[in-house]
């Protein structure tokens, strides 16, 4: 698939708190936004691929689109975790294999409103506890966050990381979200002294150790790198991409660190191999970022240090830009962006390989995209 | 009992009951492989390792450590609300490490709670009917 397929239009809404409308109009004009910045119109869309957990279907989208022949749907489970960069992966193949032309992956949600989707920071209040949870929320344990939590101490415990390495990700994704007018914690700055006065969650787990939680939508525009080279923008091309998920991931976003592979090591593992590059050639890093800990531990299950040191790693200023050499999600990531579950992610990284991003990357040519760490996952490396 | 009240009770799964009725009749149960030993958790129908459908039902020690912990300070669920600051944690049974299970501990202040700490399992009264497996220091 290397090459094969390419990200030609971005887009997304405002990210709020509330939208005040439904989640069908937010992913109706994050998908137009895109479509209009790729130099298509909406008939030019032949396939749709989703998160399974987004509750826009893919046959009333095609009628709000336009779309008279929808010739590829597909869906990518697992949430955050396999959603953003997965959907995108179903979009490159079927356009690599033929199966579609033109393919949108987006996500769109009231997630923080709650207008038609849950938050997660808040329990589900069910009659009773059924499959995996069965052995989990009789005992409390409800929220990712509190899963979280239980593996951020036992790293703790074996590598000595302490709540100031977890910190030093929140404080680079707040920085960046400083000159990004779309960002939700624009004009809120935080210092590693703030995130350390935050109010505790779940032990250790601090407040901004967590995402926000909000409303919007964003989306991508995938065709062939063929066409992608007569459209409007810089093709963004797939260079590799990647599907990771291990055994022991029954309990929810549990991670139990001595095991010998994660599902983040899993993908990276094929995602290098087949990128056929090395991780000195990442000029900037998308991780999903739902919980600070997981980015920490996602650094080393994707290679880039030894399990055990991702507390140095992220603390010593490389995931700032403009002077750190791996910066971390430029416009601020699901920490101070916007919590679209990581598609505003994909949407920032285009543009700093499109040379359009407001913390531009200097002679950004290839970035590391992944979703969520502790959930069957996916990655990608795109490249200009 | 009203759903906001409690945090809610186990539903059984088919093929787990046994655990379930080992709780409350004050046994811990673990399922373990009838060909090659191995004990596994969460119950499933197939030994990952041999790959027997065939499985039995041990009662185990109750005997572990804290593998890991959590005290959650903001509640999420109705029921949290008069409980925090309440503990979550991981005991490692004795018998095999990947059996980790996630319980409460008893009998201890949650300050006092370190990962590694010998524990031992306690039945507590979730709801009529229903006990849960939680441990207290050894």
């Amino acid at each position: 698939m290397k090459d094969k397929a390419a990200i030609v239009g971005v887009g997304h809404t405002e990210y709020s708190k509330d939208s005040g409308r439904s989640e069908m109009s937010l992913a109706v004009e994050a998908i137009r936004n895109a479509i209009s910045d790729a130099g298509l119109k909406p008939s030019d869309i032949d396939g749709i691929a989703k998160f399974t957990m987004d509750n826009n279907d893919h046959v009333l989208l095609a009628a709000n689109l336009g779309i008279t022949a929808l010739r590829f749907f597909a869906e990518a489970p697992w949430g955050g975790g396999g959603g953003p960069v997965g959907s995108v992966l179903l979009g490159a193949m079927a356009v690599a294999t033929g199966m579609a032309d033109c393919v949108v992956a987006f996500r769109a949600m009231n997630e923080r409103s709650g207008r038609g989707t849950q938050r997660f920071g808040r329990a589900m209040v069910r009659e009773g506890a059924a499959g995996p949870r069965a052995y989990m929320e009789p005992f409390g344990l409800f929220s990712p966050a509190q899963s979280v939590a239980l593996s951020a101490r036992r790293h703790m415990h074996l590598y000595g990381t302490r709540s100031e390495h977890f910190g030093a990700i929140a404080v680079a994704c707040r920085a960046h979200a400083q000159t990004n007018p779309n960002a939700v914690m624009r004009g809120r700055p935080l210092t590693i002294q703030d995130h350390q006065q935050s109010r505790m969650i779940a032990d250790p787990l601090r407040l901004h150790d967590c995402c926000l939680e909000t409303d919007g939508g964003a989306a991508v525009i995938i065709t062939s790198a063929e066409r992608a080279r007569d459209l409007k923008q810089k093709p963004v091309y797939i260079m590799a991409g990647a599907f990771g998920a291990t055994d022991r991931q029954t309990q929810s976003v549990v991670k139990f660190l001595e095991q010998p592979r994660s599902e983040t090591s899993v993908a990276a593992k094929d995602l290098f191999a087949r990128a056929g590059i090395a991780h000195k050639d990442i000029d900037a890093c998308f991780l999903y970022d739902h919980f600070t800990p997981l980015v920490l531990m996602a650094f080393e299950e994707l290679g880039f240090c030894e399990r055990g040191e991702g507390g140095p790693f992220v603390s010593d200023g490389k995931l700032l830009w403009p002077n750190g050499s791996l910066p971390l999600n430029t416009s601020g990531g699901n920490l101070s962006e916007g919590y679209i579950h990581g598609m505003q992610n994909i949407v920032e990284a285009v543009r700093q390989l499109r040379g359009q991003a407001i913390n531009q990357v200097e002679d950004a040519e290839i970035a590391l995209v992944t979703s969520g760490n502790a959930v069957p996952t996916t990655a990608m490396i795109l490249h200009r | 009992m009203a759903a906001t009240s409690n945090f809610p009770a186990p539903v059984p799964e088919f093929g787990a009951e046994e655990f379930w009725r080992g709780c409350n009749r004050g046994e811990l149960m673990m399922q373990r492989c009838a060909r090659c030993g191995k004990f596994r958790w969460l119950p499933q129908p197939m030994c990952p390792v041999c790959n027997s459908m065939e499985s039995e039902w041990i009662k185990v020690s109750g005997r572990g450590t804290v593998y890991s912990y959590t005290i959650i300070t903001h509640p999420v669920h109705p029921a949290a609300a008069g409980r925090v600051p309440y503990n979550v944690a991981q005991v490692q049974l004795d018998e095999d490490p990947d059996l980790i299970l996630i319980t409460n501990l008893v009998g201890v202040k949650n300050e006092d709670i370190r990962i590694g700490m010998p524990v031992r399992v306690v039945f507590v009264d979730h709801e009529p009917g229903v006990k849960l497996a939680k441990f207290e220091p050894a």
